[in-house]
């Protein structure tokens, strides 16, 4: 059974899917479709027939984003940036995640194992890579195959992302007062200063680190390899 | 006859221009128009109409305004500029010497015959 509003929707998807154009071009775009189709029908086609010819003759949906992409540098960027904003907070939020577990693991693996800087130094930095990369590998699987992040409407998107930011801050800090309160009242002055040089030592190994492998990241995705669709 | 896809690209900017010096328009009805003055020998495809006049619209050629038509629906006229008026002429020159050169040529090859 042919919906219209679904086969509208599909149509302006493929449109916006390159993201050259505004809000207000797949607009017009999308009167003019309507009006073809208001002329059609007067012709005696249905539905269906109508916004099968007025679709086809709007042309190919990849050429005409092409088109647009030439007079909408803007907005091309604009587009970019949300899009990097949206991945600098979602690293942020791993990241944390990732330190917090970290700190955990530390304490306790040097309260079974030894206290020693090494000890706290190496656990921390294994936990927080392993951390990252899982994170990311399950972001990667459950997020960028289905386009979930494209699905949701930007401003949804946005509330998410401030709603996440603003628990990851409160959290963030929560966790870090209640470790300090936790290492204060049951253990040592000593321990304390290892575990904190532990973590000095895995905090500098790692900033190291993670430049190198977004550099490696980088390089990956040079163009030229690759012929970008 | 159909013209071919690149006649069609260069004449654009021409065609829309003077389309407007007759008065506003939006775009159904400038694709409708370009179909009628050429007989159907000119198709248009739809969607590629509007990249052209954004972009004749931003170098202020034209200048556009939203309005809701009497059928109740949301629609964007344009209206030709000072300078697109000067730029009709500029294309006008242009397309006249295209086209006197061709002429020239083709009559002397017509006399070999």
């Amino acid at each position: 059974m042919f919906r219209l509003d679904n086969a509208i929707e599909n149509w302006k998807q493929q449109l916006l899917q390159h993201q050259t154009m505004t809000a207000a071009d797949m607009e017009e775009l999308q009167i003019h479709l309507l009006e073809e189709m208001d002329a059609l029908t007067a012709t005696g086609l249905n539905q269906e027939e109508a916004f099968l010819i007025a679709s086809r003759r709007m042309g190919n949906p990849n050429e005409i984003s092409c088109e647009f992409a030439k007079i909408n540098h803007g907005v091309i960027w604009k587009n970019r940036f949300f899009w990097m904003i949206i991945g600098i907070l979602i690293l942020q939020m791993f990241s944390s995640c990732a330190s917090f577990l970290a700190r955990g693991g530390a304490l306790i693996g040097c309260q079974l194992i030894g206290w020693n800087p090494l000890n706290a130094g190496v656990i921390s930095a294994v936990i927080q890579i392993t951390v990252l990369i899982c994170l990311f590998i399950a972001f990667y699987i459950a997020v960028v195959p289905l386009s979930l992040l494209r699905k949701i409407p930007k401003k949804t998107l946005i509330g998410i992302i401030i709603v996440a930011t603003a628990l990851n801050f409160l959290l963030n800090h929560a966790a870090g007062m209640g470790y300090n309160i936790l290492i204060a009242r049951f253990f040592s002055v000593e321990q304390l200063g290892q575990f904190a040089l532990g973590c000095s030592y895995s905090a500098m190994g790692l900033s190291v680190l993670w430049p190198v492998v977004w550099l490696v990241l980088l390089l990956w995705l040079l163009p030229g390899k690759k012929r970008i669709a | 006859m159909e013209i071919s896809k690149d006649l069609i690209a260069a004449s654009a900017t021409p065609l829309i221009l003077s389309i407007l010096a007759e008065g506003e328009s939006y775009g159904y009805a400038i694709i409708k128009q370009v179909a009628a003055l050429s007989a159907g020998s000119m198709q248009w495809t739809d969607g590629m109409l509007y990249p052209i006049l954004h972009r004749l619209e931003s170098q202020g050629l034209i200048e556009s305004e939203v309005r809701t038509s009497d059928t109740g629906r949301k629609r964007k006229y344009y209206r030709i500029r000072q300078d697109g008026t000067a730029a009709i002429t500029a294309h006008q020159a242009q397309w006249q010497t295209v086209y006197e050169t061709l002429r020239k040529v083709w009559e002397t090859k017509l006399c070999f015959d």
